[in-house]
């Protein structure tokens, strides 16, 4: 017999190994495809604002005086907010989430953030991605953590996505998680529906490399990009009408939107948007904060409708690494503050309704006289939903250095 | 017979492979190395370490040159750089004239859309200077358009596009609704060209110099190959003027990109462009944080950061600290001092620019100034430190500079708020160097970090960077991203140690901590091979340098940086780009890759690989070899090896390399995926066919894909 490299390639390295020997890493993605498990799975959306929203100006509390003594330019007026509660409303430009919380999909939680008293962007977005304030030494995100737990028989590359050119913090760690920007591009040597040959001539390259970390990447790569060909990413349009925002976070939902609906076993994926930090101009009606906001709330909606019926599977929250100053500063903007808020939406919340305890705005009751206070720390917020969406229940895990319990949950879900 | 035992070769290579799936683990990987091999790195090794370390990675022959003239004495040499011959990059540098020009003198030849938009709604006259006159008539009528097609609802992004610079993502739908509202008819770019393409340069130049929007428009999707031919013949400033055209904050933001791309791939002093980079990126500014941007960071990298990289840090501390990029990349050229002149006045110019007149505090730069600059974000300072320093900083801020004479007049003479407040907005646009504003700043005396300073208008600033720059948490900041930059993400403490002593003895000479470290015997450390893993920027410069590709064109590469997921100048947040393995090794990167390597073997359009390998080889082994080394530096794994080789066996699979990329390529143009618009149109204008065989392209895409070239 005579084995072309071309025909051991096709035939796959399985063929020719035997089962038995066949590596666990190779079968469960193998496998992952064809069994339901991973796919009737429950899936975790988590998004990042990164550069830190301004969250008194998107849940804006309307009934607070001082707000608007605070804000003398900034302030969203009472009759431009989109009222929730008779307290709380939304920033005018999100008009996109309303709806969403009035049939009680969106829920919303107020003063969340860190108990880190940072305000630096680095720090305080590295504490969140880690869930460990105040510990930098923290070597993985929670979120990777989060999948950790449990130990599938059959698991899929897919499990941990984010979009993007790089793996974000909060999905580092002992899990192997995918970065992808482009779908359609995630393939070697042109997009075709099947391997070229210079892809499978890379694959043995990777997979006879002695260089451990990168061969373990390489077997990694080729796997998720088989799946995804199998998944044909080219043709993919939106369901229900759903018209995503033509931007880099609408393009990010989308194709959230099409990896999950491909059953390609995700359980968690991840996607940020930048752009928050509005130390000047922020505007307030209208303006760059409005505008950020649009696209927002725009894309994730848009995500919402594109789901269906399948949005009964999925939790998505939002956060950022801290709220912006209660005071504007002298340059038409808000310099980083501390307390923000936080989005949870999904076909199990119960929603229109705003979470947590509002700690006033009255200048005694600011953090450091300067910003919202934090009444709920940001872990339980997220951890509530990693344990009821992905089922980690181990949350010492997840949150090392805290004491978060079931029975401090906000009961969103 | 060859057959066979390459089908045994085979055979016994997917029985290893097996074994290795099973326990990854057991593979020597870098880490577990490091406690194995405690010694040093051979002799023989040392050169090839010490380019992969200092320089963008070796050209052809570097290796030898470096190998004669003595590790010592090579890096004393890249110490000094001033000494070494750089004219044939130099030359090269030609194609970018405004480059070469003040920041000053930028913006006024290229004005950007603040400036045009206070010239729209001012109705200030035009320059007089011909070719100056064109620019501005074109970017006032595209800017009118735009606002046209923005009032009519049409085009909601419009004044976002505008301030979106090159290499850009002006997508076809935009430029059909533009062609559209510009009045454009089916047939006049086919017109156009026809009767231009005749003529000689000059008078193309001048006929083009003069036409109308419309025809400008026309002209430019007349299509890539007939705009090359266009422009053929003409001086670099010629084809600079006309590029303009299309729109100058694009024009300036691309110079400055495929200046930097030229320096790092070609330029001789290595050591300096290794450190402007370390520097560009320590203290980073984000070229899309608004539209003057563009126009300052060709003075920032040329004027403060490349002369001060091999010299004293307080100095290039200072130096920052007054550059316009780096106080409108961080806010400060706003703070204003609570309690100062400025904001218990006001004037006028309040009332008029309402909200947006600055007369508060901005603690950016403070904060970033010591967790990112200096003292790193365990350095000991507090809340009330940064609120301290930020208002030490009051009034460091922009001198409005130049304003066209014609409109100097107006905003007293006419007396009204709005043009007062449009006239301010124009100064911001052009406000071009460092001034200190008294009335700005704060009153009183601040505490840094315990200390003191008495109140001093300007000099409390030069105080607290003197202290900062002086600062022990400063000397171990900066050594400890020196050697994670240069030696490995998890650097030998006590290597750190030496060079932040080093650092601390010679007051913060860059030269001298380098050269601590060089001659370290923690930085010769065997488990330092190969340590690191390429960032995209390192991996793209040091496969272009590799393979000896001749550049003409470096917009595909800056595209392709895009596609890596590094954009030049294109880190948003102040920390800059990470270098650890953690960030930029991830399935996504290897596929990116894998992708560059076969494209770049192929020749990318402007970018012409030749063969490394000299090309002379009796067997394809030799030649196979003679490609390893020449592109690795040494011999590759087995795994790579034999991949490589296998090319030579396989006459199917070029023909589909070929076919798939192309493939890409047409799907990219079809649907517009390309990363950028314009470039891409223009560097497929100038594509040409690459001189190899299929075989050796593949071989050499395979090489930079390979795991061996992902290290340094």
């Amino acid at each position: 017999m005579r084995i072309t490299r071309r025909g051991f390639m096709k035939g796959g390295a399985l063929a020719l190994v035997g089962t038995s020997t066949i590596p666990s890493f190779l079968t469960r993605s193998v496998m992952a495809e064809v069994t339901t498990a991973a796919a009737n799975k429950k899936k975790l959306v988590v998004l990042f604002q990164r550069g830190a929203a301004d969250g008194l100006n998107i849940v804006v509390p309307y009934r607070e005086k001082n707000y608007y003594t605070m804000r003398p330019s900034l302030a969203i007026k009472p009759e431009q907010v989109l009222d929730l509660d008779g307290f709380f409303g939304l920033h005018p430009s999100m008009a996109s989430f309303k709806p969403l919380y009035e049939q009680g999909h969106l829920a919303i939680v107020h003063a969340t953030g860190s108990p880190d008293m940072t305000r630096s962007h680095f720090d305080a977005q590295d504490f969140m991605e880690s869930g460990t304030p105040g510990l930098k030494a923290t070597a993985d995100g929670w979120l990777n953590r989060a999948l950790q737990e449990e130990k599938l028989r059959e698991e899929s590359p897919f499990r941990a996505v984010a979009l993007g050119g790089q793996v974000p913090r909060t999905l580092q760690g002992k899990l192997p998680a995918i970065a992808i920007s482009n779908l359609q591009d995630f393939s070697v040597g042109g997009r075709g529906p099947n391997p070229s040959p210079m892809s499978n001539a890379f694959q043995q390259m990777y997979a006879e490399s002695v260089d451990a970390v990168l061969h373990g990447t390489g077997q990694e790569t080729f796997e998720a990009v088989r799946m995804l060909k199998a998944a044909d990413p080219a043709h993919y349009t939106p369901a229900n009408g759903a018209a995503y925002p033509n931007t880099p976070f609408g393009n990010s939902m989308k194709q959230i939107a099409q990896l999950l609906k491909a059953n390609l076993g995700v359980e968690a994926a991840f996607a940020d948007i930048g752009d928050w930090d509005t130390h000047q101009n922020q505007g307030n009606v209208n303006g760059r904060l409005a505008n950020r906001l649009k696209e927002f709330s725009d894309s994730i909606a848009a995500l919402w409708k594109d789901m269906g019926d399948d949005t009964e599977n999925i939790t998505l929250v939002t956060m950022s690494e801290f709220g912006r100053t209660a005071r504007q500063n002298g340059t038409g903007g808000t310099d980083h503050g501390h307390g923000n808020v936080m989005f949870v939406l999904g076909g199990n919340v119960k929603g229109g309704k705003v979470y947590g305890r509002w700690p006033g705005l009255e200048n005694e009751q600011l953090n450091e006289g300067r910003d919202l206070a934090v009444t709920t720390d940001f872990r339980r917020v997220l951890g509530e939903a990693a344990y009821k969406t992905l089922g980690a229940k181990d949350l010492k895990l997840v949150f090392p250095n805290t004491n978060v319990q079931p029975q401090e949950f906000l009961n969103f879900l | 017979m060859f057959r066979s035992d390459s089908a045994f070769r085979t055979l016994y290579s997917a029985a290893l492979c097996g074994m290795l799936l099973c326990q990854p683990l057991l593979a020597e990987g870098p880490v577990s190395q490091k406690t194995k091999n405690a010694g040093s790195i051979a002799a023989q090794d040392r050169a090839r370490y010490a380019l992969n370390r200092f320089t963008f990675g070796a050209r052809p022959g570097e290796l030898e040159a470096v190998e004669k003239t003595g590790l010592d004495r090579w890096f004393d040499q890249q110490l000094h750089p001033e000494k070494l011959d750089d004219t044939a990059m130099l030359t090269r540098l030609d194609q970018y004239p405004a480059m070469k020009l003040s920041t000053a003198e930028l913006m006024r030849r290229f004005p950007s859309p603040q400036m045009i938009r206070a010239m729209d709604r001012t109705g200030a006259s035009l320059p007089s200077d011909p070719i100056e006159r064109a620019i501005y008539r074109s970017q006032i009528e595209q800017y009118r358009l735009r606002t046209a097609a923005q009032e009519k609802g049409q085009n909601p992004d419009a004044m976002q596009a505008q301030n979106e610079m090159a290499p850009g993502e002006d997508n076809p739908s935009k430029r059909e609704a533009r062609m559209q509202a510009a009045g454009i008819t089916p047939g006049q770019p086919q017109r156009l060209v026809k009767e231009l393409i005749g003529l000689p340069p000059q008078e193309r130049f001048q006929k083009i110099l003069a036409m109308n929007t419309s025809d400008l428009m026309a002209l430019r999707i007349a299509g890539p190959q007939r705009l090359s031919s266009l422009v053929e013949g003409m001086t670099p400033e010629q084809k600079e003027t006309l590029a303009a055209l299309g729109g100058t904050p694009r024009l300036v933001g691309a110079e400055l990109m495929e200046q930097r791309l030229i320096r790092e791939i070609y330029s001789t002093h290595q050591v300096e462009e290794v450190m402007t980079n370390f520097w560009m990126n320590h203290f980073n500014v984000y070229v899309r944080k608004n539209a003057q941007e563009p126009y300052y960071l060709p003075s920032y990298e040329r004027d403060v950061i490349r002369p001060r990289a091999l010299g004293n840090f307080e100095d290039l501390l200072v130096a920052v600290a007054r550059s316009p990029a780096m106080l409108v990349y961080l806010d400060n050229f706003q703070s204003t001092g609570p309690n100062s002149v400025a904001a218990s006045q006001g004037g006028f110019l309040r009332t008029a620019a309402q909200q947006n007149a600055p007369r508060g505090l901005n603690e950016n730069y403070a904060r970033e100034l010591m967790e990112l600059h200096t003292l790193g974000v365990n350095g000991g300072y507090t809340q009330k430190d940064v609120t301290e320093v930020a208002k030490v900083f009051t009034g460091w801020t922009l001198d409005p500079g130049f304003r066209p004479k014609q409109l100097r007049g107006s905003v007293f003479g006419r007396e009204r708020r709005q043009q007062a407040a449009q006239q301010v907005g124009m100064g911001i646009a052009s406000a071009n160097s460092f001034a200190f504003l008294d009335r700005r700043h704060e009153p009183g005396s601040k505490t840094v970090l315990g200390i003191t300073i008495k109140e001093n208008g300007e000099k409390e600033g030069l105080e607290v960077l003197h202290m900062l720059a002086t600062n022990p948490a400063t000397a171990h900041f900066i050594s400890q991203k020196l050697a994670e930059r240069f030696v490995s993400d998890h650097p030998d403490p006590g290597l750190v140690e030496k060079m932040a002593a080093s650092f601390t003895r010679s007051h913060g000479e860059i030269k001298a901590v380098l050269k601590t470290m060089f001659d370290a015997p923690e930085f010769w450390a065997k488990s330092n091979e190969g340590a690191k893993f390429k960032t995209p920027e390192e991996f793209l410069v040091s496969a272009v340098r590799a393979t000896g590709a001749e550049v003409t064109n470096s917009l595909p590469l800056i595209q392709a940086m895009n596609t890596l997921g590094m954009p030049l100048y294109g880190a948003q947040p102040p920390t800059g780009y990470k270098w650890d393995q953690e960030t930029w090794l991830n399935t996504a990167a290897l596929v990116n890759r894998m992708n560059f390597g076969i494209r770049l073997g192929h020749s990318l359009p402007g970018v012409i690989v030749g063969d490394p390998s000299g090309g002379e080889q009796q067997s394809e082994e030799a030649k196979e070899q003679a490609l390893e080394k020449a592109l690795l530096g040494r011999a590759a794994g087995e795994g790579t090896r034999k991949t490589v080789l296998a090319q030579f066996r396989n006459p199917e699979l070029q023909a589909q390399a070929e076919k798939s990329l192309a493939a890409t390529e047409e799907e990219e143009q079809s649907n517009g995926m390309a990363p950028g618009g314009e470039p891409s149109r223009r560097s497929r204008a100038e594509a040409t066919v690459s001189a190899l065989d299929d075989q050796t392209a593949n071989m050499i895409g395979l090489l930079i894909g390979s795991p061996e070239f992902q290290r340094r």
